[in-house]
């Protein structure tokens, strides 16, 4: 449907319906005020709004003819070479013969006759050709050289005689230009030139005669007379030439030579001369009829292995199927680097036949050949390729079935679900059985979701409920809908047996819907222990915080010890995901009993990131059987918390250097007190939102002076804070990629606060890559003297990317460039 | 002196002439240790000069030559390269022209910025070189077509340089043709916009700045500093904006992973602020890819069966792709080694000019889409906008003399 809307507006887009008018007053008033342009001084015009004004005149025949004649006369009372530039930059776009007299004029002059060219070499009329072939006797030097470019670039065929009489011109930009022209508009006898010429060239300039010979004997293929062509290609490829010669003559020949081409190629692989050899063999992609392909079967017999390597990928390239039969014997080939070579060939040329072989490879053959093998079995296609795979899902060894079922898994065909799922159901082998489980997950549509969940009610073997899961949350994301995905394994703890409750319960985390949560809750309290378990197991991989509550009631109240224990593990692997970790770990240390909780909570306090945290930490730094986690989570908290209150934490820091229970604990400290010494005024605690852009638009300072919505009311709730990375680049300025992603063109706009003990001056330092406005307490402020207030400020930066890096930094130091100590920051 | 080195072919060819005991085709385990590849360097801001540190980490390549037209640029190349090899051999130039000369050197580096890529490169190419360019490879579609042409023509092995598409989203690519998302029809790329005009001011150009040289093939216009410290992607003389720039990385991501990186789209839709929310490309296949959107970082791909990011899932979960081997880079070391192993076989590198020509052309079409406004048919085959000669004439620009690629 979206197609089709979208071929609606190419179609309407096409006929200039819905195109954008042109406003041509300010666009003719813009053009002459452009008439004293200088780089820089626009004198108030938008130079990309004409740009795309002009673009748009250019396909609008109501006002073409009078933009241009507007240009036209702009040109010649242009002031300066700059306006002049810029107006033949439009003529490029939308000029026509019509400007062709004002552009010629202007062909001779060494200033802006590139301008001219830049125009009219793109106006693809008579009278552009024809001015600037007038202008090639008026020019000498450069200017002439590059008029002969422009002639030879719009295959001006008249200029080809007068081209050639330049060739041994006295300026050697002359003379290149004219060569390279000849090869272009030259013919035969050009070609006899060329080569005498050639005899006494200087080195440089022989490079160009090659080029320009080798361009003509091209233009004689074309032109029908491929029997001069080859008289050529012959010469180099024969002749006493560098190697790339006589590479370009051997495949000149080849492309030139018709059905005798097989015969150069196989003689020329057969030849002495390695370089040749390998070149010759990547050419044999060239030729692609099957009786060429029985030529080069028959050479890969006899060559040495590694000259077999590259024949098969040839071959594969080449992508005649009539080569499989040598591929496939090719790997049984003695060489890994054959066998290899084969095996991935198959997955380009590979026919019916070329399964067995392949499926072998994949189920018994090194690591490395079997990738290869699996992989040309997913990417194998052709006649009756996909119905023979689902003829070998019975036939075979157990491995190869495996291999076969595992590809079909990845080749997406889903005819063969039904005879997946027999075999899922019956088959006598554990592990064909799983394999085939795990590809009907793969091909199967949210649709087949019930019939594999419906598996777990009576598997085979209870060992199959593991493939099971994986087959269902392969199912699961196929789909969008998540009260989709819950209800047929709701339907399943409702009437399935307890065997396949226990399997199933913790799919439910994936959908993670009200049901989902009301079912698992529920679950909790069955009589069959092993049931609540699971459900309590559940809710503890759940993605959101939901049953942070429940959890931490069972953990609290349950009087059975091992629910007390799985929900306190919950209650903390969710604790992150909660709005105020601090609090959460606070209540899970009142109910840790055990030295495995207490570490779990250590393990993830860097997630607060508080003051509270780190005192947590500390309170077990001197528990013998936690010392080292508390010490660790003690460098983990500092790492982040570092940058709100660095006095405190530079105090923990030096007590664990001091005590710390092994090295490793205490480099890791040194290295948090080398980043906040490195980073020593930085402000490195910020919130961001998310960035900005305007599609379509790579101007960053327009992007960075556009008012995006968090500009309008920084206390606005609609407006998201997520925290930034403390990550610095190698230059020392915060890293924002790190945060944000490698784009370019944006912006986004950063928090913090400021917590100052006193009323007092600071100077405000900033280095940026690329733009950067702030606000503090609301009003903007710029690098120099601020003034803050006693407790907390409010601090908003806007830093804005043009392209490449992006990251800026911002200092807090005294009013004369010293440290400030006592300031405290807050994302 | 020169004559005296022994380059890799000419041992190449002593080998064959020798011995009919080496390999038909000589791989890196048959090199003695004479034989290297033997590379110019051209181009040595950041990115070439670190480019050119990955290249000095093989064992079996020589810094022979590093080329820049900013004096602070060529020296700190030099600089590095005698550091590397504790020497003083590192030969510098300002004129590419000169280094490409030299019958020492094996390979060609290009880390110029996009408006010298193809004439650079045609030239070495011309003159038998191998050839490694960093991304964007062209300026404009005709360029690239240029360029995979004198390619093909003379045997050239060349390497676009973007080490992304398969660097950093080879997990998109197991996924999606993997299977994992069923069949996918859209895709949302999330790179920068078009380029535009540069309104610059003059400046005088410092000692030390070939700035005629640095403009090469593009319109001339006063020094200004910015453009040589590498702010030069915004502007169209120079480059295609952040569509070519990350651009090329990441449609060449998109692309490669929905199997349509050598051909193009056939509508190319601007955004109109009605119904066309964002530039869109559709395909023949009926698979459309977006210019911005999506949910997930910089690349998202949507399938009949579920959506990938570069986070993962919508929630995150980031699942093992299915365990397949798809071919890419060849030889080791990444991209780097994939060009190192081709210069050797002569096979066609991952990022082969034809790849990276049809990446940069969907960038290019996206860029001539937003300049003119309008809506573009793209014929993919004959590479030609169908029934707007005036959108066509974006498809080349005319060189500043003297140069050109023809």
């Amino acid at each position: 449907m979206k197609t089709k809307i979208l071929f609606l507006v190419l179609t309407a887009a096409l006929a200039g319906s819905t195109m954008a008018a042109v406003e041509i007053d300010k666009l003719e008033s813009s053009i002459e005020k452009l008439q004293a342009y200088e780089y820089d001084k626009t004198n108030g015009v938008d130079l990309r709004w004409v740009e795309s004004q002009i673009a748009l005149a250019s396909a609008d025949n109501s006002v073409r003819g009078k933009v241009e004649t507007k240009l036209i006369d702009s040109l010649a009372k242009a002031k300066t070479n700059d306006a002049k530039q810029f107006l033949c930059r439009q003529l490029r776009t939308i000029g026509t013969s019509q400007c062709v007299p004002q552009l010629a004029s202007m062909l001779t002059d060494k200033d802006i006759s590139h301008m001219a060219r830049y125009a009219l070499g793109r106006i693809e009329t008579p009278e552009a050709g024809n001015a600037l072939y007038k202008a090639l006797g008026q020019t000498s030097g450069k200017i002439k050289a590059g008029i002969i470019n422009t002639l030879v670039q719009m295959e001006y065929a008249a200029a080809a005689y007068d081209i050639t009489k330049l060739v041994n011109d006295c300026d050697k930009d002359v003379a290149i230009a004219a060569i390279r022209g000849t090869g272009r508009l030259g013919d035969r006898r050009t070609v006899v030139m060329l080569q005498r010429m050639r005899a006494s060239a200087a080195k440089d300039m022989q490079v160009e005669i090659d080029s320009a010979i080798l361009n003509c004997a091209r233009r004689l293929v074309e032109k029908g007379d491929g029997r001069s062509a080859v008289e050529i290609y012959r010469e180099y490829y024969n002749g006493k030439y560098p190697e790339h010669l006589r590479t370009a003559g051997l495949r000149g020949l080849v492309e030139a030579s018709g059905p005798k081409a097989a015969a150069i190629l196989v003689e020329a692989i057969k030849g002495d001369d390695p370089d040749i050899r390998r070149n010759a063999i990547a050419m044999m992609a060239l030729i692609k009829d099957e009786k060429t392909t029985d030529t080069f079967v028959e050479l890969c017999k006899v060559v040495p292995a590694d000259g077999q390597e590259l024949i098969v990928r040839s071959l594969a390239a080449r992508g005649d199927v009539s080569a499989a039969p040598l591929v496939i014997e090719m790997t049984g080939s003695t060489q890994e680097n054959v066998r290899l070579a084969a095996l991935e060939a198959l997955g380009d040329i590979g026919t019916p036949q070329a399964i067995p072989c392949l499926a072998k490879a994949a189920a018994s053959a090194t690591e490395r050949e079997k990738q290869f093998a699996r992989s040309s079995l997913a990417r194998m296609r052709g006649d009756g390729i996909d119905k023979a795979f689902i003829h070998r899902i019975n036939s075979g060894d157990s491995g190869s079935r495996i291999e076969v079922i595992r590809a079909i898994g990845l080749r997406l065909d889903c005819e063969p679900f039904a005879t997946l799922h027999e075999v899922a159901k019956t088959d006598a082998d554990d592990g064909i059985r799983r394999e085939a489980i795990i590809s009907m997950g793969r091909i199967g549509k949210p649709s087949d979701l019930e019939t594999i969940v419906k598996l777990a009610i009576a598997p085979k073997s209870s060992g199959d409920r593991g493939a099971i899961k994986q087959a269902v949350s392969i199912v699961f994301n196929k789909m969008q809908n998540k009260d989709d995905q819950a209800k047929p394994v709701l339907a399943v703890l409702k009437t399935g047996p307890d065997d396949a409750k226990i399997s199933l319960l913790s799919l439910l985390a994936t959908p993670a819907t009200a049901n989902a949560l009301k079912a698992v809750s529920a679950a909790v309290t069955s009589s069959n222990s092993k049931i609540s378990d699971a459900a309590i197991r559940a809710l503890g991989e759940w993605p959101n915080p939901a049953p942070v509550e429940q959890l931490y009631q069972i953990a609290s109240s349950s009087t059975n010890q091992i629910h007390k224990i799985l929900a306190l593990r919950g209650y903390i692997r969710l604790t992150p995901l909660t709005k105020n970790p601090t609090a959460c770990y606070v209540n899970a240390l009142k109910l840790a009993n055990r030295n495995d909780e207490i570490r779990q909570i250590l393990g993830g306090l860097h997630h607060a990131g508080t003051r509270k945290a780190l005192e947590i930490a500390e309170s077990y730094m001197n528990d013998q059987t936690l010392k080292a986690e508390a010490y660790m989570a003690a460098v983990k908290v500092s790492n982040v918390y570092c940058w709100e209150d660095r006095t405190r934490v530079r105090a923990m820091l030096d007590k664990i250097i001091a005590d710390a229970p092994n090295d490793g604990i205490r480099n890791q400290a040194r290295n948090v007190i080398r980043k906040m010494d490195e980073y020593k005024s930085v402000i490195a605690s910020w919130k961001g939102t998310k960035s900005f852009a305007i599609p379509g638009v790579a101007d960053g300072n327009r992007i960075f002076e556009t008012v995006f919505e968090p500009e309008k009311d920084f206390n606005s709730k609609d407006i998201v804070w997520q925290m930034v990375l403390p990550e610095f680049e190698g230059g020392g300025k915060l890293d924002l990629e790190k945060t944000y992603g490698g784009i370019d063109y944006c912006c986004a706009y950063l928090r913090t606060t400021i917590h100052s003990p006193i009323d007092q001056e600071a100077r405000l330092k900033w280095r940026v890559d690329d733009y950067i406005k702030s606000w503090l307490n609301g009003k903007p402020t710029k690098d120099g003297i601020i003034k803050l207030n006693k407790g907390a400020n409010t601090f908003i930066v806007k830093v804005g990317d043009s392209g490449g890096g992006w990251s800026f930094v911002c200092e807090i130091v005294k009013p004369d460039d010293s440290r400030l100590e006592g300031l405290r920051f807050e994302r | 002196m020169r004559g005296k080195q022994t380059t890799r072919r000419s041992f190449l060819r002593k080998c064959a002439a020798a011995t009919v005991a080496v390999p038909f085709v000589v791989n890196a385990k048959a090199f003695g240790a004479n034989d290297r590849i033997n590379m110019g360097f051209i181009g040595m801001g950041g990115q070439g000069r670190g480019d050119m540190g990955g290249f000095m980490g093989f064992n079996d390549v020589r810094a022979v030559a590093v080329c820049d037209v900013v004096d602070n640029h060529l020296n700190q190349a030099r600089d590095q390269v005698n550091g590397r090899y504790g020497n003083k051999d590192c030969k510098t130039y300002k004129d590419f022209r000169d280094v490409i000369a030299r019958d020492d050197i094996d390979a060609i580096f290009i880390g110029t910025p996009d408006h010298w890529h193809a004439v650079i490169s045609i030239a070495a190419m011309k003159a038998g070189k191998d050839i490694y360019c960093e991304k964007p490879e062209t300026l404009t579609i005709r360029e690239g077509r240029q360029m995979t042409t004198v390619a093909r023509t003379y045997g050239r092995v060349f390497s676009g340089g973007s080490q992304r598409v398969w660097g950093d989203y080879n997990w998109f690519h197991k996924m999606v043709r993997g299977g994992r998302l069923g069949e996918v029809k859209e895709a949302w790329v999330n790179v920068g916009g078009p380029s535009g005009a540069c309104n610059f001011k003059y400046e005088p150009t410092p000692p030390g700045v070939d700035w005629d040289m640095w403009l090469g093939p593009a319109p001339w216009r006063p020094y200004n500093e910015s453009l040589t410290k590498g702010n030069f992607r915004p502007f169209r003389d120079y480059s295609g904006g952040g569509m070519t720039d990350w651009g090329c990385h990441t449609f060449g991501g998109a692309l490669f992973t929905l199997n349509l990186h050598k051909t193009g789209p056939k509508l190319v839709l601007p955004p109109d602020g009605k119904d066309v929310e964002r530039l869109t490309y559709i395909f023949d296949n009926g698979v459309k890819i977006y210019h911005g959107g999506g949910w997930g970082g910089i690349v998202n791909f949507k399938g009949t069966e579920g959506e990938i990011g570069q986070i993962g899932d919508r929630n995150g979960k980031k699942e093992s792709p299915p365990n397949i081997h798809i071919p890419n880079y060849k030889g080791h070391g990444g991209i780097f080694g994939d060009f190192l192993h081709c210069v050797r076989t002569r096979e066609k590198p991952f990022r082969d000019i034809e790849i990276a020509h049809r990446t940069a052309t969907v960038a290019h079409l996206g860029n001539i889409a937003h300049w003119l406004g309008r809506p573009l048919k793209w014929d993919a085959v004959k590479e030609e906008i169908i029934g707007d000669p005036e959108a066509s004439r974006w498809l080349d620009r005319t060189k500043r003399e003297p140069w050109s690629i023809a």
